[in-house]
């Protein structure tokens, strides 16, 4: 019996997805901001590969994770090779711009709302989580 | 990732932008300016946009550089470029600034070309600014976290 | 004496205090664990402290890591509330027992 073990490998996913999800969010970010710049070529973060590789590099072993093992846990998520530059279908056939600019606002504004919205559905299940465990503790009061 | 320093992605479209705009309405003000401090008639201009990291913090930059880690890139405006358009020759004897031949050379600015390209920065600003929002929102969910159980 | 010596065999109580435990305490001890527990509330709470004078102070670090160190912090100090408020209910139940 090692400690408290009140937070779980579900716990942390989660806060490892909520990394994952604002990083790619910034990514995002910064492609809208070239979106006039002259050969910029917008990046992406291939959040599944990420989370995946977390995932299996054993950071995340259920039930043995305590608070102490945390830190290499978080660390698990390796961001920068997990970004990428997607090859975009209809940019090949001549639908890049003369100043070889790829950025398309219209798909950049999608990706970050559909981003935008898994960030708050990981903090919803984060808050959920996390109320459930202050309801056991208070013995469901409240 | 540090949710606020987003913002200074978001920030730095946003001013790119503006100067953009400005640039293109001084090109439509002028677009019948047949004199120059430089003299000659107004030459159209262009902003000229580079991709960049936000500033930061000097540490940081030094600590991304020796992980080798590559910084999401904000946009700064590097220069505003004059075309080398030959200005359009216009025959109107009766202008002050007409040649011994009559002829007045004005800018060579087409008016619906700086709309277009003003629409164009006018969306992309727009754009900036839902990316600025959402984070916005994203930083204003994650301070609730806890608050409503 | 033989009796004695039967119902013992049968039915042998748990020591309640093992002078072998006194010196070295066995893995699964509730004083081990309590112990324990103590040091991760401790941790996280320094986890918590230090990623606000981080933000705060310096400002650096992640407002979303702040956040989730500061609930977790909240949280497990809850449990160690509840714990502590436990205890201390069985300690004065065992001494207002009767004897």
């Amino acid at each position: 019996m090692a400690g408290l073990r009140l937070f779980n490998s579900t716990h942390q996913l989660l806060e490892l997805s909520l990394r994952g999800r604002a990083a790619r969010h910034e990514v995002l970010s910064a492609n809208i901001a070239n979106a006039d710049t002259p050969g910029y070529r917008p990046r992406d973060l291939d959040f599944n590969a990420a989370m995946r590789s977390a995932v299996e590099s054993g950071s995340l072993n259920a039930g043995e994770t305590t608070q102490r093992g945390e830190a290499s846990a978080t660390a698990g998520l390796d961001i920068q090779s997990a970004i990428y530059e997607p090859e975009y279908p209809d940019s090949r056939h001549g639908e890049d711009r003369l100043d070889g600019n790829a950025v398309s606002l219209d798909r950049q504004m999608a990706l970050i709302t559909e981003n935008s919205l898994a960030y708050e559905t990981s903090l919803t299940l984060l808050s959920r989580a996390l109320a459930g465990l202050r309801y056991a503790i208070g013995e469901g009061r409240r | 990732m540090d949710l606020f320093k987003i913002f200074s992605i978001s920030g730095s479209g946003m001013a790119a932008q503006k100067s953009r705009m400005s640039v293109v309405a001084g090109n439509l003000a002028n677009s019948e300016s047949t004199r120059t401090v430089d003299g000659g008639p107004y030459r159209r201009r262009d902003v000229i946009f580079q991709a960049a990291p936000p500033p930061g913090d000097f540490t940081d930059e030094l600590n991304d550089i020796a992980a080798d880690r590559e910084r999401a890139q904000g946009v700064e405006v590097v220069g505003v470029k004059q075309s080398n358009r030959p200005p359009r020759r216009i025959f109107d004897p009766s202008h002050p600034d007409a040649s011994s031949e009559g002829y007045v050379a004005m800018p060579d600015i087409n008016p619906i070309e700086e709309m277009v390209d003003m629409l164009s920065a006018v969306r992309s600003y727009e754009a900036n600014l839902s990316a600025f929002n959402s984070t916005k929102a994203l930083i204003r969910k994650i301070l609730d976290l806890g608050r409503n159980q | 004496m033989s009796i004695v010596k039967n119902v013992d065999l049968v039915y042998r109580p748990a020591p309640l205090a093992n002078p072998k435990n006194l010196d070295e305490p066995a893995k699964g001890d509730f004083n081990n664990l309590l112990k324990s527990a103590m040091g991760e509330v401790g941790d996280l709470q320094e986890k918590a402290n230090q990623s606000i004078q981080q933000m705060v102070g310096e400002g650096k670090g992640d407002l979303q890591d702040t956040m989730i160190a500061l609930e977790k912090a909240d949280v497990s100090f809850k449990l160690m509330m509840q714990i502590r408020n436990k205890v201390l209910d069985a300690y004065q139940e065992i001494m207002r027992m009767q004897v």
